[in-house]
């Protein structure tokens, strides 16, 4: 038997956070010991005792979930975020990668799907949806990215494979049309992704750096 | 360790009384009780910033009710004299006044003379420090407000005297008519702002007790129900108190995350009293995490303050202690040594002297007014008589020259006041077309604000409840047999079918996804997970718009909708085994174009001339929803198969 994957949740919501924690602490393979009402404990709590991967909401009285994993996720590179949403919320969603979440997932999925989700993201895998490949294919296309010479890190580049899926999903293909159109597994494609959202995240700070530098047109 | 700096606001509401009207009775009477009416206006007019000039008005009313004995003017004119005699530092006199209003008022039948009068003794009792009175005094207060059905009001009575034991160190009469106050709020309408006070308050008392997660829970409550376009004001104390609260639990992140906030607010404010206590609190921050060098830039930026402003005592203390723990933790304590002595005359002076300053400033400003107020009466007496003179020599003269003006004039006039009708005609017409379009955009933004805030709404409370509904019963399925109570799927299934159904709502809603390659994916999107969950197989031709076209949401809404049904007819009715999804948007060269979306199944197909059929189907409902958006959706169907043909022009 593998180590259980450690989990926390951070939640407002009292249904919400114990249904939670009782269908993840259910499962083989799973263990939820962590769950906090708000942003300022979890990342209070969270910074001395990391875990696996934390389910995270992002409409928290006071500060948000997207502020706690941006403050978090420095700190602890290896402990994986997964933003728990009711809606698809693009936006605030979008938001939460670019701060260093590596996932999301909408509340009322499956028990099975959420632990599906979770054990993937645990091994380097996160799912996309077309608006959000929408936004990310902005993000790297739109702003003028830093000057070949100026690149120091190869981390802000798309490779060819990963603009191929990130152009399929953002019109609408699923994972799994995406893997056959590839021919590759559906997991592989997933872990592109996580890929992507990771060059997102240092290409975020890139962009900002050289927005403060005022060096863009360069 | 204590935070002796502690920079904590309570907020305090003032008793606000509807204003007063006038009674007619003879004319002279009703001269007077206009003249006080008007009298009493003009003093709230400028209350807020005059007050000497307010209290002013207000005495010449009180004289005046008092002299023709108009009953409901006198004890208006004793409710704002006693409010602002207290403000002023006069006291005694407030409730000298306020007395002998009190002994009227008891021989009075009306409950509201005598509320105002205990209100009225009850604000100096507390200015005067004469706490146990205060109390007493606010009770009887209650009672007849109470007894007049003016809940608002009971509530700041009640908050007023939370604040009172409060000074007493009577924490749990504090917490206790808080809560009071916070239970007739919640019952009012549209009372987000004060409920928050409440809260607020209610957490201040916990902090008072250093019970920290109380406070914290009744501080966040009240951050939920500020608005940041309305609440600015209570917004940055709230954050303030929340970077407070987290430091004194050692929890800097979050403090300084809160302080961060509250400091741009009060930037944005430009209130500087608060940027130096903000600043002070942030370099605190840095000094308990021994990072002098991270707390000196503060300072130095809060001293900049200071230097150009003259700000008071307690702002300049809030500084101090931090100069004297930066200092320390340098180990310079020749300089810790200087600062803390600063501290020390400071606090001196703040504890015994600022008070009675105070008031002599006021007094003495007062004093000064008023001598000014003399001489420039003197003044104005010496101009009319000069006036008067002048006036009489040069009145012959003037009379002349009336005469030859009013008939220049008048020619002149009357050739202005044709050309003057011409334009007003023209502008008026400009204004009229002016102010539709006005009414026109604000109405648009009317309904789009109307269109997020239902969305909100809709997406807060019943998208949450729908959720734990959902997450509940699959729980419930893990402890109960499922088989035997299949009960438990099918709810679990309807709460899915809800947030779902629910969220395509908001997507139409949602002005940011007014794209028409968005609806294209979202199609797209939603015909692969409904079809893959079926036994058919699902073939999607699909072109993108190279161009970026706007759709409204309502249209997107519909074309979505009617796809939706199309699909749903496939799997219900058609007997298919495969179905083709083809979208085209055919840009035009000129101007827009068409969407087109084609929904093809290999079925045994159906006579969609039947109207039976038709209305099994939804055709009429598809059709419907097409035509409304200026679009059109037919059916051709074989014994090969059927196809929905649905056309957007954009």
């Amino acid at each position: 038997m593998n180590t259980p994957i450690i989990v926390a949740i951070v939640e407002d919501k009292d249904d919400i956070r114990q249904s939670l924690a009782i269908l993840v602490n259910g499962a083989d393979g799973f263990v939820c010991k962590q769950t906090y009402v708000n942003a300022e404990d979890a990342l209070d709590d969270l910074t001395r005792y990391p875990v696996d991967v934390v389910l995270m909401d992002i409409d928290l009285p006071g500060m948000n979930g997207i502020e706690c994993v941006r403050l978090l996720k420095p700190r602890h590179p290896d402990m994986q975020f997964m933003m728990c949403t009711i809606y698809d919320e693009e936006e605030k969603v979008f938001e939460a990668l670019k701060a260093g979440a590596n996932s999301f997932i909408l509340k009322r999925s499956s028990p099975a799907r959420l632990l599906d989700a979770i054990r993937e993201l645990h091994d380097g895998g996160s799912p996309m949806s077309s608006s959000i490949a929408r936004k990310v294919v902005g993000s790297f296309f739109n702003v003028p990215a830093p000057a070949e010479a100026e690149r120091n890190t190869e981390l802000d580049i798309l490779t060819p494979r990963e603009r191929e899926i990130l152009g399929r999903l953002s019109k609408g293909y699923s994972h799994k049309e995406v893997a056959d159109e590839l021919f590759v597994s559906p997991t592989t494609v997933r872990k592109h992704i996580f890929n992507i959202y990771e060059k997102l995240q240092v290409h975020t700070k890139v962009a900002a750096v050289n927005k403060y530098l005022n060096r863009t047109n360069l | 360790m204590t935070h002796h700096y502690a920079y904590k606001l309570l907020l305090v509401s003032i008793l606000c009384l509807s204003g007063c009207a006038s009674l007619a009775q003879s004319s002279s009477y009703n001269t007077d009780t206009a003249y006080v009416g008007n009298s009493l206006r003009a003093g709230e007019a400028v209350e807020s910033s005059d007050a000497k000039k307010a209290l002013g008005y207000y005495q010449k009313a009180y004289t005046v009710a008092r002299r023709v004995q108009y009953t409901k003017g006198y004890f208006e004119a004793v409710r704002l004299v006693a409010f602002v005699l207290n403000n002023v530092g006069r006291s005694d006199e407030a409730k000298a006044i306020a007395r002998q209003a009190l002994q009227q008022a008891n021989a009075d039948t009306s409950k509201r003379y005598k509320m105002i009068c205990h209100a009225a003794l009850a604000i100096t009792a507390a200015k005067q420090g004469d706490l146990a009175e205060a109390i007493r005094q606010y009770e009887q207060t209650a009672g007849y407000v109470r007894a007049l059905g003016r809940r608002d009001n009971e509530a700041v009575i009640y908050n007023n005297m939370a604040a009172i034991y409060q000074r007493q160190n009577l924490l749990d009469q504090a917490i206790a008519y808080n809560q009071k106050a916070l239970a007739i709020r919640r019952a009012l309408p549209n009372n987000d702002r004060e409920i928050a006070s409440s809260l607020f308050n209610i957490g201040a008392v916990y902090g008072i007790r250093e019970d920290y997660r109380h406070e914290t829970d009744y501080t966040l409550q009240a951050l939920r129900l500020l608005k940041p376009e309305r609440d600015v004001d209570m917004l940055m104390t709230v954050y303030n108190n929340l970077g407070y609260v987290y430091r004194s639990t050692n929890r800097y992140d979050s403090s300084f995350y809160y302080l961060n906030k509250a400091l741009v607010l009060s930037q944005k404010m430009g209130m500087p009293a608060e940027e130096i206590r903000i600043l002070s609190n942030l370099a605190a921050n840095h000094l308990d995490k021994k990072h002098p060098a991270s707390a000196r830039p503060l300072l130095a930026r809060a001293r900049a303050i200071m230097d150009t402003l003259k700000p008071g005592l307690p702002e300049q203390q809030s500084w101090l202690v931090q100069m004297v723990n930066m200092s320390e933790l340098l180990g310079d304590y020749r300089s810790a040594y200087r600062w803390l002595d600063q501290y020390r005359i400071n606090k001196d002076s703040l504890t015994s002297l600022s008070i009675r300053e105070q008031l002599e400033t006021y007094d003495q400003t007062m004093r000064r007014a008023e001598a000014r107020e003399k001489i420039a009466e003197k003044q104005t007496q010496i101009a009319r008589l000069e006036a008067d003179q002048r006036r009489q020599t040069t009145w012959l003269w003037i009379a002349g020259m009336a005469v030859l003006f009013l008939a220049v004039g008048g020619g002149l006039g009357w050739l202005y006041y044709r050309q003057r009708q011409k334009t007003a005609a023209a502008a008026l017409l400009a204004a009229q077309q002016e102010q539709e379009l006005t009414a026109i955009r604000s109405e648009l933004a009317g309904q789009q604000k109307e269109r997020t805030r239902i969305s909100k709404e809709m997406h807060d409370d019943l998208g949450a409840s729908m959720t734990a509904i959902g997450l509940l019963s699959e729980v419930a399925k893990t402890r109960v047999d499922a088989q035997a109570v299949p009960e438990v799927g099918k709810i679990s299934e309807i709460s899915a079918a809800m947030v779902t159904s629910m969220n395509e709502i908001i997507w139409s809603l949602n002005t940011r996804n007014d794209s028409l390659n968005g609806l294209i994916a979202y199609i797209r999107v939603y015909a692969r997970e409904f079809i893959d969950n079926t036994s058919l197989t699902l073939k999607i031709e699909a072109q993108e718009s190279p161009d970026e076209v706007m759709i409204r949401g309502v249209d997107r809404r519909n074309v979505f909708l009617t796809v939706k049904e199309a699909l749903n007819n496939v799997v219900k009715h058609a007997q298919a085994t495969e179905v083709t999804l083809r979208m085209h948007p055919l840009a035009n060269p000129i101007q827009g174009g068409i969407f087109q979306v084609d929904i093809c199944d290999n079925g045994r197909g159906f006579d969609p001339t039947s109207v039976a059929h038709a209305n099994r189907n939804g055709l009429t409902n598809m059709q419907l929803r097409m035509d409304e958006s200026g679009g059109s959706c037919s059916v051709e169907s074989t014994e090969m198969g059927t196809c929905v043909k649905v056309r957007f022009p954009y």
